[in-house]
């Protein structure tokens, strides 16, 4: 029964990394990425994919949506909306899980693992239906720190020896994405921003953390992989500190560490690399008066 | 970006917020003196910033020390204390010293956060009952979702000229969380409190000074704690509410664009 609900979560943990292509949210690439135009300026539909992604529904410079545009639905109505609530809806049922129901994974991994599968699937959505909007995006952002926030809170208690190594990771999670969204909303905001910030991919000196940096966003299968990674190598964690002696443990040990170890090592490095750039570069941006 | 809790309301055209204020006599004195990037790290509102940093790290540790000795906690409260009590100096240090700058701002903010994340997780880890562990939990979600869409839905407001303010403060209490200093302060500080007396209250060896400390945990921070998270939620809400019309704005002008 539990190796069947630890399949089951595997597999379902491994959509995201087949089925998304292309990052997971339009928001989060538009905020993260330089390449892409302001939200103030240009519509919303001709920002949504990366010029490599392979499953493109829409050429970038007309338009085509499956459906035509949604009109006069409210923005919270929006399906990818909804399943961005879903989501926080299953993580909480899997964090209630996991406190009190602690002898078995079963339900935890369920829930779980739904809230990352929708994670991959409204992203999707949101392109396909033509319904990407500024509140989905930020939707997405909050709620993948979250995920990763109570994971890591949740390991602080199974491992308790290294639960400032959790903490540490907690925090340099949520600073790195808060400064870096910070740091590009003032980008975007400000056409005239000094040369620093002019560009990831343009920067004169390449160092090789920028190398890294670079490769995450120009290559979708690795940005996918290393933001999926960290969810299940804390997820992975979790299961073995907490349940022993379950069909496929050493499968799943070796998948953790193996599979998902390296992809959470890099995510902490661009995280680094970002909160760096977003520190250096934040007081350059010139200020609205 | 002004690095007092008071930065956390969306600009005001009518009153321009004290960094407005301030950035423009920064341009001013800018003809008198140049500081080049290096120096905005340097600032003394900044170096409050890093000390309330390592503060909060250092009381962490202790804190989970305290976890299984139970020996270090009046050392790891004073750690935290001190990094709040930093919290309020490094906006006035900033004004006082004409140091406002937006690093000083989101390092302010981050780690207000950071504190408060790392709080209410060791709260997680002293109380047992798994739906109080859950409700630190939820707290922590409301806390870092009501401030980081509080934080975009400003930063988008403050793109747009045409921005309706009106609705954003249709709250009393969040009317009143920006307008009386002296609720807004009790909000803030004594919510904080109250985690810091239920960590306290943990380690305390009984004695009559435990009553008095329950008496003002109960009686005085938890209203205190309550309120300011309902505030949390108005904001959530009000904020999620912008930047749905933000969305709408840019969806009716690119439709008009293509007639």
């Amino acid at each position: 029964m539990r190796s069947m609900f630890l399949a089951l979560f595997l597999l379902a943990s491994s959509f995201p990394t087949i089925s998304s292509l292309s990052p997971p949210s339009p928001f989060l690439y538009n905020v993260l990425s330089q390449s892409t135009p302001s939200y103030n300026d240009e519509p919303l539909t001709s920002t949504t994919t990366p010029p490599s992604s392979s499953n493109i529904i829409q050429p970038p410079q007309i338009p085509q949506p499956a459906v035509p545009p949604t009109k006069q639905l409210p923005t919270w109505a929006y399906v990818p909306n909804l399943i961005g609530y879903a989501r926080l809806l299953f993580l909480s049922l899997s964090l209630h899980y996991a406190y009190s129901s602690p002898s078995k994974p079963g339900k935890f991994s369920i829930f779980y693992a739904t809230s990352a599968l929708l994670d991959a699937l409204d992203g999707k959505a949101a392109r396909y239906l033509n319904q990407v909007s500024n509140l989905g995006g930020l939707l997405d952002m909050v709620t993948d720190r979250l995920t990763t926030s109570s994971m890591l809170i949740i390991l602080t208690q199974v491992y308790k020896k290294y639960a400032v190594l959790w903490l540490g990771l907690m925090g340099l999670d949520i600073s790195s994405h808060w400064m870096f969204q910070y740091y590009n909303a003032l980008r975007k905001t400000h056409h005239k921003s000094s040369s620093k910030g002019a560009g990831r991919t343009g920067e004169v000196k390449m160092n090789p953390l920028k190398v890294v940096v670079d490769y995450y966003y120009r290559s979708p299968i690795f940005f996918a992989y290393c933001c999926l990674a960290p969810e299940l190598f804390y997820g992975g964690l979790y299961i073995l500190g907490e349940f022993d002696g379950f069909k496929g443990r050493e499968v799943l040990r070796k998948f953790v560490w193996w599979g998902c170890f390296a992809g959470t090592v890099v995510k902490q490095v661009t995280n680094l690399a970002q909160l760096g750039e977003a520190i250096m570069g934040v007081d350059e941006v010139e200020p609205v008066v | 970006m002004p690095t007092t809790r008071r930065s956390k309301s969306p600009a005001k055209k009518a009153n321009p917020s004290p960094a407005r204020k301030v950035t423009k006599s920064t341009t001013e004195g800018a003809k008198k003196e140049t500081r080049t990037t290096g120096d905005v790290f340097l600032y003394v509102p900044q170096l409050v910033g890093y000390s309330r940093v390592i503060s909060t790290l250092l009381s962490m540790y202790y804190m989970t020390l305290s976890l299984t000795t139970g020996s270090h906690y009046i050392l790891a409260i004073n750690l935290y204390l001190f990094s709040f009590i930093g919290d309020l100096f490094d906006g006035m240090a900033a004004r006082k010293f004409n140091q406002s700058s937006k690093f000083g701002g989101v390092l302010d903010m981050v780690t207000d956060r950071c504190t408060t994340a790392g709080m209410l997780v060791v709260l997680t880890w002293i109380f047992n009952e798994p739906s109080t562990k859950l409700l630190f939990l939820f707290l922590f979600f409301l806390d870092i979702s009501s401030h980081w869409m509080q934080m975009t839905s400003s930063l988008m407001l403050g793109s747009h000229h045409k921005s309706k303010e009106g609705n954003s403060k249709k709250f009393i209490l969040v009317r009143l969380f920006y307008e009386s200093y002296p609720f807004f302060g009790y909000c803030c500080v004594g919510a904080e409190l109250t985690y810091v007396l239920l960590y306290v209250l943990n380690y305390m060896p009984s004695s009559p000074l435990t009553s008095y400390v329950e008496i003002a945990l109960w009686y005085v921070c938890v209203p205190a704690c309550v309120l300011k998270n309902f505030v949390n939620v108005a904001q959530l809400g009000s904020a999620s509410w912008v930047i749905a019309e933000e969305d709408v704005r840019a969806f009716n002008e690119e439709q008009k664009k293509k007639l």
